[in-house]
C-alpha cells in the first residue's frame, strides 16, 4: 500500500499546484502563455491514460487470480483418539467422575466456495476430571486474524436425544479478544459448548488496487472442534485436515455458515437500494481513489473546456463498465465449460454476482443453474445459497397496477413499491406485504418478518 | 431635428429594430466570453452529478446545488466589472445600462433556471436511469425515491429568487467589500423570508408546502430585481477602491449573519419541539 499512497498523493499534489498555477498565474505566465505549456498536459494525460492502463491490466490479472489456487495440505497436525470413545453414564453423577480425555482444536481457516483451508491450529487438551478447574489459555495468529482466550470446563453434561456421535457435552465458557486489520473484537460463550463452533469471522478480503474486479470471497474464522477421547487412548497424530474429514457432519453447518458471512458481506451492501451511488462501495476505496486520480490528470489536460472533463468522466465510467462486462463473461465461460474442474466452476459461480452493470445476467444464469439437473449438486448447492442472497437485496420498482391490492398499505392507483420475485412487496419500512393477485387470489395477512 | 428626421427614417425602415437587437447580441456575446468559464464549469458539474453519476438524487442536492450556482451567477456576473475594478470603462461603454442590466439577468437566469428545471424534471421522471438502461442492467438504471413534487418546485424556485437578491445587491454595489457585504445581506434577507415564510407557514397555517412562502419569495424577487435595475440606471460611474470600510462593514454583516442564523435555528427547534409536544 505504501507506494500507491505516495502515488495518490503525488497526484493529489500535482493537481493541486497544476490547478493553483492555473488559478493564480504568476506575472510571468501571464505574459508568456495563459494555458499550461502542451508538454505539461500531454504529460497528465499520459499519466492518466496510464492509470486507467494499470487499471485494465490489474482488473485482467486478478480474474486469474481467482482460479489458480492450489489446494496444498497445510501441513498442521493434531492429537486424534486412535479408538471409540466408549460408552456415555446413563446418570449425571456417574458422568462426571468418569475419566476421559476431551481435546479442543482452535482453529483459524479460511473457508472459500472451493474447501477450507486450515491455516493455525491450537490443541487443548482437558484431562478429566483433574483439569475442571483449570483455566485453558488460547493464543493464535493467522490469515490477518489474532486471537486470545480463555476456556474453562468446569463440568459435562449428558449427551441430547438424537446425537450421532453419543459423546459427553462439554459446560463452562470461554472468551476471546480478536483483532485483524482494522479492527477488534470480543466474544464469549456460555453454558453448553457445542462439538463444533464458528466464533469469529473476518469476511471478504479487501479487494486490490487497481482492479475492478474481486478475489474470491473468503471467510477468515476462529472455529474450534471438540474431540472426546477414553483415558486410556494413548491419541495418534494425524493432519489436521483429517481432523476436519472426520468432524465432518459437525464442521459442515460452520464451514455453510461462515461461507454464507462471506458472500453476503461481498455482495450485499448496508442498505437495500443498490444505485449509482454504491459504485465506491463495488470498486473498493483504493480503485475509486485510483480511478479519480485518473480523472484528475487526463482533466487538467481539458481544463479550458471543463466540458471536456465530463466527458472523460462518462468515459471512465463506461471503461469500468466495459471492465465489468468482460470479467462477468470470463466467469460465464469458466462455469459453461462442462469439462472445467469443480472447483473453478464453483469458483466462477462465486464470482458471477460480482458486478455492478450487469447483474441482471448474473441473476438470470444463477436461477438457470439452479433449474439444471444435470449440473453438479456442489454447484447447485452453492448456486442456492447465491440465489438466496441475490435475491434478498434483489429489488425492483415497479407501480403495482389498478386493480391490484396491497395489504396494509392504502388503496392508490399507483403504488411505488419493491416487489420481490414471489409477489411480495417491500415497502419503505422494510416490512413485507402480500400483493393480492387482479383475479382475486390470495389476500391474507402477510406482514412478514422483519428484512434486514 | 435631423435628429428626429433620422429617428423617423430609422424606424420606418426597421433598422432601428434591428439596431436593438444587434446592441443585445453584441453585449450578450461580451457577457458570454466574460463568464463562459464559470457558466460551462457549472454545466460541467451539473451533467457529472445529474446525468453521470446520479448525485442529484432529490430536492436536497438540487436545491443546494442551485443555492450556490445562485450566488455564484448572481455576484460574478452583475459583479464582475465590480470586482474587477472595470466598472467606469465598462458603463461609458455605448450600450445602454438597462440593455446591460436586462441581458446579465437573461443570461444568469436563463441558464440558472435551465439547469434547475431540466435536472429537477430529469431526477423525477428517471430520465438519467433511462438512458444509462441502454447500455448497462443494473446500478445506474435503479430509479430514485419519489419525492413530493412540491420540494422539487422549491428546489427550482428556492435557487432562482435568491440569484434575484445577489444579482439586483451585486448590480448596485461599487466596490469589491461592498459587493462581499452586499451579496451577505442579499443571502441574510433571502434566509429570512424564506426560513421565517415556512415557519409561519407551518406553525401557524399548518400547511408544509411552502407555496405560501414560495409566492412571496418570487413577488419579493420580481420587486428586487425591479429596484436593483433602477438603482443600477441611476449608479455613479465612479468606484471606488476597496478600502478598510468595507472590510469592517463585510465583518457586521457576518456577524449579524451569524446571529440571524443563531435566532432561526433557535426559532426551528422551539417550533419543532412546540410540534412533538401538541401531537
Amino acid at each position: 500500500m505504501a507506494p500507491l499512497t505516495v502515488l495518490l498523493i503525488l497526484t493529489a499534489i500535482l493537481i493541486v499546484v497544476l490547478l493553483a498555477a492555473r488559478l493564480r498565474p504568476s506575472a510571468t505566465a501571464l505574459r508568456r502563455r495563459k494555458r499550461f505549456p502542451l508538454g505539461v498536459r500531454l504529460a497528465c494525460a499520459g499519466a492518466g491514460v496510464a492509470i486507467l492502463a494499470a487499471v485494465g491490466i490489474g482488473t485482467a490479472h486478478t480474474v486469474p487470480a481467482s482460479y489458480a489456487v492450489v489446494r496444498e495440505p497445510s501441513g498442521l497436525t493434531v492429537h486424534m483418539p486412535t479408538k471409540p470413545f466408549g460408552e456415555v453414564p446413563d446418570e449425571q453423577y456417574e458422568l462426571v467422575r468418569m475419566e476421559a480425555q476431551y481435546i479442543v482444536h482452535f482453529i483459524i481457516a479460511e473457508i472459500s466456495p472451493t474447501g477450507t483451508r486450515p491455516l493455525a491450529v491450537q490443541e487443548v487438551r482437558i484431562d478429566w476430571p483433574e483439569d475442571r478447574r483449570k483455566t485453558h489459555e488460547i493464543v493464535l495468529s493467522a490469515g490477518g486474524l489474532k486471537a486470545e482466550g480463555t476456556l474453562n470446563i468446569p463440568s459435562l453434561k449428558r449427551p441430547l436425544r438424537g446425537d450421532e456421535s453419543c459423546t459427553p457435552r462439554l459446560w463452562g465458557s470461554m472468551s476471546f479478544r480478536t483483532t485483524w486489520r482494522g479492527g477488534r473484537g470480543t466474544c464469549s460463550r456460555g453454558g453448553a459448548i457445542p462439538q463444533a463452533k464458528k466464533l469469529v469471522t473476518k469476511v471478504c478480503p479487501p479487494r486490490k488496487a487497481f482492479s475492478t474486479a474481486r478475489t474470491t470471497p473468503t471467510a477468515t474464522c476462529l472455529l474450534y472442534v471438540v474431540t472426546p477421547a477414553s483415558a486410556d487412548d494413548p491419541l495418534g497424530v494425524v493432519p489436521v485436515e483429517e481432523l476436519l474429514r472426520q468432524r465432518e457432519g459437525f464442521m459442515r453447518p460452520v464451514e455453510e455458515a461462515a461461507l454464507s458471512d462471506a458472500l453476503w458481506s461481498c455482495f450485499y451492501p448496508t442498505h437495500r437500494d443498490w444505485r449509482a451511488a454504491w459504485l465506491p462501495y463495488h470498486l473498493g476505496l483504493t480503485t475509486t481513489l485510483v480511478l479519480i486520480a485518473a480523472l484528475g490528470l487526463v482533466s487538467v489536460a481539458c481544463l479550458p473546456r471543463p466540458l471536456l472533463a465530463v466527458g472523460v468522466l462518462l468515459g471512465i465510467v463506461l471503461y469500468v463498465a466495459a471492465l465489468d462486462r468482460a470479467v462477468q463473461a470470463t466467469h460465464l465461460a469458466r462455469l459453461d465449460d462442462t469439462e472445467a474442474p469443480l472447483d473453478d466452476r464453483l469458483t466462477a459461480c462465486t464470482m458471477l454476482p460480482d458486478t455492478f452493470f450487469y447483474r441482471d445476467t448474473a441473476i438470470e444464469r444463477i436461477e438457470a443453474l439452479l433449474e439444471d439437473e444435470s449440473a453438479a449438486p456442489e454447484l447447485r448447492s452453492l448456486a442456492h445459497e447465491i440465489n438466496s442472497v441475490l435475491h434478498e437485496k434483489r429489488i425492483e420498482r415497479v407501480a403495482v397496477p389498478a386493480g391490484g391490492e396491497v395489504v396494509g398499505e392504502r388503496g392508490e392507483d399507483d403504488v411505488l413499491g419493491v416487489v420481490g420475485d414471489d409477489g411480495v412487496l417491500v415497502l419503505e419500512g422494510h416490512a413485507e406485504h402480500e400483493v393480492a393477485e387482479q383475479d382475486g387470489g390470495d389476500n391474507e395477512d402477510g406482514a412478514g418478518p422483519e428484512t434486514q | 431635428m435631423v435628429t428626429a428626421e433620422a429617428s423617423n427614417r430609422l424606424r420606418e425602415t426597421g433598422a432601428a429594430s434591428d439596431l436593438r437587437w444587434g446592441v443585445i447580441r453584441g453585449v450578450l456575446w461580451h457577457e458570454w466570453l466574460a463568464h463562459r468559464a464559470l457558466i460551462s464549469g457549472c454545466a460541467a458539474v451539473w451533467i457529472a452529478f445529474v446525468w453521470i453519476l446520479m448525485v442529484m438524487s432529490g430536492p436536497i442536492p438540487h436545491t443546494v446545488f442551485g443555492l450556490i450556482a445562485a450566488v455564484a451567477f448572481g455576484g460574478r456576473i452583475a459583479g464582475a466589472a465590480v470586482s474587477e475594478g472595470s466598472e467606469e470603462f465598462s458603463l461609458a461603454l455605448p450600450p445602454p445600462r438597462r440593455v446591460r442590466y436586462l441581458v446579465r439577468l437573461a443570461l444568469g437566469l436563463g441558464v440558472l433556471l435551465g439547469l434547475s428545471v431540466v435536472g429537477v424534471l430529469a431526477t423525477m421522471h428517471n430520465v438519467p436511469q433511462a438512458l444509462w438502461g441502454l447500455v448497462v442492467e443494473s446500478g445506474f438504471t435503479e430509479p430514485f425515491p419519489t419525492v413530493e413534487a412540491d420540494r422539487y418546485i422549491w428546489a427550482v424556485v428556492g435557487p432562482a429568487t435568491l440569484f434575484a437578491f445577489t444579482f439586483s445587491a451585486a448590480a448596485v454595489c461599487r466596490t469589491r467589500g461592498d459587493l462581499i457585504a452586499g451579496l451577505l445581506l442579499a443571502f441574510l434577507i433571502w434566509g429570512s423570508v424564506s426560513f421565517g415564510g415556512a415557519l409561519v407557514e407551518e406553525q401557524l397555517l399548518y400547511r408544509g408546502n411552502r407555496a405560501l412562502t414560495m409566492m412571496c419569495l418570487c413577488l419579493v424577487g420580481a420587486g428586487v430585481l425591479v429596484a436593483g435595475g433602477f438603482l443600477y440606471a441611476r449608479k455613479e460611474g465612479i468606484t471606488r477602491p476597496a478600502g478598510a470600510s468595507s472590510r469592517r462593514a463585510a465583518l457586521i454583516w457576518l456577524l449579524v449573519g451569524m446571529l440571524a442564523l443563531v435566532v432561526f435555528a433557535l426559532l426551528a427547534l422551539y417550533g419543532t419541539h412546540t410540534r412533538v409536544v401538541t401531537e
